[in-house]
């Protein structure tokens, strides 16, 4: 799910960069004093993520988690996934420094929309069945998104990627699903334990 | 004493030359008979060396499964990963409190 060096374009990884440090400036703008500890939370969370390998068939995958991000932290996400995929890129060689603006459009712009999308449904009183509902709909979409945005930039890097866009949409569809459980599960227990911290506001 | 040494003398030559003068014929002799062995030699060495290098690739072909696991296995990030990365964002966390208290001071 990272972007490795030499893969896209020089217009699609420039154009990443610039579009990913726009919305990255906006995040940043919204910040506030308490967010700190939430952001650097998540971030561990999908910092490490990564690693969590499930085993399908003969391959495995990876977690993504977008969409938890997205619903932890709202509008403020972008920061989490970037800061993740920054440190990832240097301490694990996922993916590659040119292709770093990409792969943060690629993990963020999920993780904001699902926030968006969670945040508009589920209100502070809304039952635990609409909040297990939402998150499991957003763990989802997060991966789905990604999985889209993913094959996008390999359609606009040339005809030889075709097949591989395509192959990356169906590999996303049972990560979607393990996505959705774990989502579906976290969100039970954070509401549960926690309830304040899907206090966070677009 | 003049018999016996005479005799002894014509002993050594003959035990001499007769070997030498019964080489010649075996020189002589047509390769004919040698052929067929010098061939089966070839073939079986052939064979052996053929053998040989199956087995060569054979190992060859397990080292390079065997190197490429190993890199994987080095490519995998460790532990020691993990914590840098989780330290480096709880840093960073630190880092922006700093920031984020003293213009709140300042302000």
């Amino acid at each position: 799910m990272h972007i490795a060096d030499g893969v896209l374009p020089t217009s699609v990884t420039v154009t990443g960069y610039i579009l990913s440090g726009v919305i990255l400036a906006f995040s940043l703008r919204r910040i506030s004093y308490g967010d700190y500890p939430k952001i650097a939370l998540m971030s561990s969370a999908f910092f490490v993520a990564s690693l969590v390998h499930v085993p399908i068939g003969p391959s495995s995958v990876h977690l993504l988690l977008p969409g938890v991000v997205g619903i932890v932290l709202g509008s403020r996400s972008f920061i989490a996934t970037t800061l993740g995929l920054i440190l990832q890129c240097f301490l694990f060689q996922f993916g590659g420094i040119t292709a770093l603006g990409a792969n943060a459009l690629m993990m963020g712009i999920p993780a904001l929309l699902t926030g968006w999308l969670f945040h508009t449904v589920t209100f502070k009183n809304s039952s635990l069945t609409v909040f297990m509902i939402m998150a499991g709909i957003s763990g989802m979409f997060g991966v789905l998104l990604a999985g889209l945005i993913l094959a996008l930039l390999l359609f606009l890097s040339g005809s030889m990627f075709y097949n591989v866009a395509k192959l990356v949409l169906v590999a996303h569809i049972p990560v979607a699903i393990i996505e959705g459980i774990v989502a579906i599960a976290m969100v039970s227990f954070l509401r549960r334990t926690k309830p304040e911290i899907f206090s966070m506001k677009m | 004493m003049r018999v016996p040494s005479i005799i002894s003398i014509l002993i050594v030559v003959i035990v001499f030359l007769v070997p030498l003068g019964a080489e010649e014929p075996t020189q002589t002799e047509s390769p004919e008979p040698r052929m067929p062995q010098n061939y089966c030699d070839l073939s079986e060495i052939k064979e052996s060396i053929s053998e040989h290098s199956r087995e060569l690739s054979k190992e060859i072909r397990q080292i390079k499964r065997e190197i490429a696991l190993l890199r994987q296995s080095t490519e995998r990030p460790g532990i020691k990963e993990i914590f840098a990365g989780i330290g480096y964002i709880f840093g960073l966390c630190g880092v922006a409190f700093y920031f984020s208290s003293r213009r709140r001071r300042e302000g």
